[in-house]
């Protein structure tokens, strides 16, 4: 996860992450602070523990300091982006209820929960609420019909769960669908080049067919999520309940750039010193307007 | 007969080569033509069904007359193409007494094969070619060779309009097509709701039938106006259902090879196909080795549609849609600058709302490809003024909020729409690729209406 803010902005939550950061960084009002939202696993299983030191960034291949490293402390922001299209429907529709409920238990009180679905028409079915019995509520009323609208979709999901106020949150998009777009105004393009603007992560879902779903594959692996291909819905509540679990074993990494060019695309380089471990984090960020 | 627009679901169609090429009978009908003759002597009564359903259907109607091949075999159908001729032969000289027609061999030449009638046969088509001629005349009068003209085109015209509502009766019904159509004859529909294909349909080539049936208008199909309006109402029509059929336009090209209109709905029709979801679900698709569906690469299919609607717009430079299509399409190759050009003064030119807000969605499109992210707002603004509920404009201006780093506006833009319920929402881009269709009730009223107040005057 990757987002550029204003050192104010930063403060309310600055007060809660420094207790559980060994160094207090200082901002001076112009410095902008770059968040990167990191998984770290060793043989398949997330890795605990770890500390600003032990990370390796590189910001177009200028090594920076690390400031903040925090676990699971930044509550989130979650939004469930279904497709609804004709063939979702029957058992798949109620594995797909069954599986976002699955993640609604999961939640606790401070992550904040919201619901997207798309067939042509994208619909904002719950906006971002704490309160989860809405989102439930809006999830009985889907019913499946017309075309897949997945680009329009997960734009919209994206930015829903970028959206947190005053206080700083980590945004998770689940985009489920079983099939290919078919009916989006926005092009897969434009929303790539958006997609490097927001920090929200997006894990896709996607029932395997004959075609391939390479919009979801790209936006997942740009926002520095995952693709889940399965073969049926049967086990769907457990894997979007694994991208819950995988996505709050992220470290959420800060570091002020030193010594780079403003105003450009940034590739971003992360590793842990002195392990093997392997690392998902986006690919870069925009900086600047 | 309710020829409205339905639900689209996208279909592909192919009809098999050996209809679309000889119009006459295949080996299969040409073979089981002499089985006819020994076991099954009623072909001439299939014929003389075919010319009662013509005069008993009214055109349009969902009537009883649609009815008429329900019950027919494969094989009565390739007989049929060559009964009509042996007809038309006898309805120009009644003496004759030798038929033939041309079957395609093997290697593709057309063979010339005869047709031997039993007796009862031949004196059944005589009786209807007699009736067919003596139709509106005198006894005793003698019959102009105008007549005569008249007589067989009333015969054809009204034939092809009986096919057309029989094949518009399979499209609307989603009827079952399992049953066994004869080689040759077959009509092969990809279907692909949602982008996925849902597997092949097969029926009897009823559209072919009614082409085949108006190339033998004399003097010639292609100067005659209500076999031009034919093909153009038709193309609307399967345009508006989205049911892409490629020979539709090979053969309406035949005759007509600079209408407009009809370069303008093929245009469209390759506008369709170069589509992601139809080029993926044609790669998907399972198709049998006899189907060959005639679909380029979408680089390929943007190509023809750009020369299709460029030579539209020298037949009818007015055409205000034909400039909006080719403007996307230019667009879509990468041709910006022209794209915009042409857009920003179908914009100006637009009166009708549907063609404004399409014509406003491209443009604005193209400015944000030549990097003028204020005057696109500015036309994506127009057009949510235009379709208030419209989902499209709106995401467009969320994502120019977003990609300047302006997340509020962003969330902001899209919130205005994607509140609503689905049913609260009109976007015209949902139902773009049809839309050229949107006129097809009227212009098939239109042919209609011709062929009855024929029988009128």
């Amino acid at each position: 996860m990757t987002r550029r803010l204003a050192a104010t902005v930063l403060a309310a939550w600055l007060g809660a992450a420094m207790a559980a950061s060994p160094q207090t960084p200082t901002f001076s009002s112009r410095l902008e602070v770059v968040r990167v939202d990191v998984l770290v696993t060793e043989d398949g299983r997330p890795v605990r523990g770890l500390k600003p030191s032990d990370f390796d960034i590189r910001d177009e291949a200028v090594a920076q300091t690390v400031d903040i490293v925090s676990f699971e402390e930044i509550p989130l922001n979650v939004v469930l982006a279904m497709d609804i299209s004709d063939s979702v429907s029957g058992d798949r529709l109620d594995h797909l209820r069954g599986a976002s409920r699955a993640v609604l238990d999961r939640l606790t009180k401070a992550d904040q929960a919201g619901l997207v679905s798309f067939n042509n028409a994208v619909e904002v079915r719950a906006n971002l609420t704490p309160d989860t019995t809405r989102v439930r509520s809006a999830l009985d009323d889907v019913q499946p019909s017309g075309e897949t609208a997945l680009v329009d979709g997960s734009y919209a999901a994206m930015v829903l769960a970028q959206s947190s106020g005053p206080d700083v949150r980590r945004g998770l998009v689940i985009v489920f669908t079983d099939g290919a777009d078919t009916i989006s105004w926005l092009t897969p393009d434009r929303v790539l080049d958006a997609s490097r603007r927001t920090d929200a992560v997006v894990y896709g879902v996607i029932v395997r067919s004959r075609n391939k779903p390479s919009f979801l594959h790209e936006l997942s692996d740009r926002t520095g999520g995952g693709m889940v291909e399965i073969e049926s819905t049967k086990d769907l509540a457990n894997r979007f309940v694994a991208i819950l679990d995988e996505f709050r074993q992220r470290y959420l990494v800060s570091y002020t750039p030193r010594g780079v060019p403003a105003g450009a695309w940034h590739r971003l380089d992360v590793r842990i010193k002195g392990r093997k471990a392997a690392v998902k984090a986006r690919a870069g960020y925009l900086a600047g307007t | 007969m309710n020829a409205g627009i339905s639900t689209n679901i996208v279909r592909i169609v192919v009809v098999a080569s050996v209809f679309a090429a000889a119009h006459s009978a295949s080996p299969r009908a040409q073979s089981t033509t002499r089985q006819v003759e020994l076991k099954r002597p009623s072909r001439s009564e299939h014929l003389r069904q075919w010319v009662e359903a013509i005069e008993w259907h009214t055109a349009g109607e969902n009537d009883e007359a649609l009815g008429v091949f329900d019950e027919w075999r494969p094989d009565d159908f390739g007989n049929l193409i060559i009964d009509i001729n042996t007809l038309l032969a006898l309805i120009s000289n009644p003496s004759l007494r030798t038929f033939s027609y041309y079957q395609r061999t093997v290697a593709g030449r057309p063979s010339l094969k005869q047709v031997v009638y039993s007796g009862s046969d031949l004196s059944l088509i005589l009786d209807i070619a007699r009736m067919v001629r003596g139709r509106g005349v005198l006894d005793g009068t003698v019959i102009t060779p105008e007549r005569l003209a008249k007589s067989r085109n009333r015969l054809l015209k009204r034939g092809a309009i009986l096919h057309t509502d029989v094949a518009i009766k399979v499209l609307l019904g989603n009827r079952s097509r399992g049953r066994s159509v004869p080689d040759g004859l077959q009509e092969f529909t990809l279907m692909l709701p949602d982008g996925r294909s849902q597997g092949m349909a097969v029926d009897v080539g009823h559209w072919e039938f009614a082409r085949s049936l108006l190339d033998k208008v004399v003097p010639a199909a292609a100067r005659d106006e209500f076999v031009r309006g034919w093909y153009n109402a038709t193309a609307a029509y399967l345009a508006s259902l989205e049911q892409l059929t490629p020979a539709h336009f090979t053969r309406g090209f035949r005759l007509f090879p600079d209408d407009g209109d009809l370069l303008f709905f093929a245009a469209c029709l390759h506008e369709s196909l170069a589509e992601p979801r139809i080029q993926d679900a044609i790669q998907s698709a399972s198709i049998p080795s006899d189907a060959k569906f005639d679909v380029s690469s979408r680089k390929g299919e943007l190509r023809e549609a750009e020369n299709l609607f460029r030579k539209a717009l020298k037949a009818k430079p007015d055409h205000l849609e034909t400039r909006i299509h080719l403007g996307r399409v230019l667009g879509l190759r990468g041709e910006h600058v022209e794209a915009e050009m042409l857009l920003r003064k179908a914009v100006a030119d637009a009166n009708e709302p549907l063609l404004q807000y399409y014509a406003r969605l491209f443009l604005g499109a193209e400015q944000e490809a030549l990097g003028d992210r204020a005057q696109a707002r500015d036309v994506y603004d127009g057009a949510t003024v235009l379709y208030p509920e419209a989902q499209s404009p709106r995401l467009a201006l969320s994502l120019l909020a977003s990609v300047e780093g302006n997340h509020d506006d962003a969330l902001a833009m899209m919130a205005r729409v994607l509140g609503l319920r689905r049913e609260e929402r009109n976007d015209p881009w949902w139902r773009y690729h049809g839309s050229q269709g949107r006129n097809a009730p009227d212009a098939l009223a239109a042919v209609y209406a011709s062929v009855s107040g024929e029988d009128q005057r």
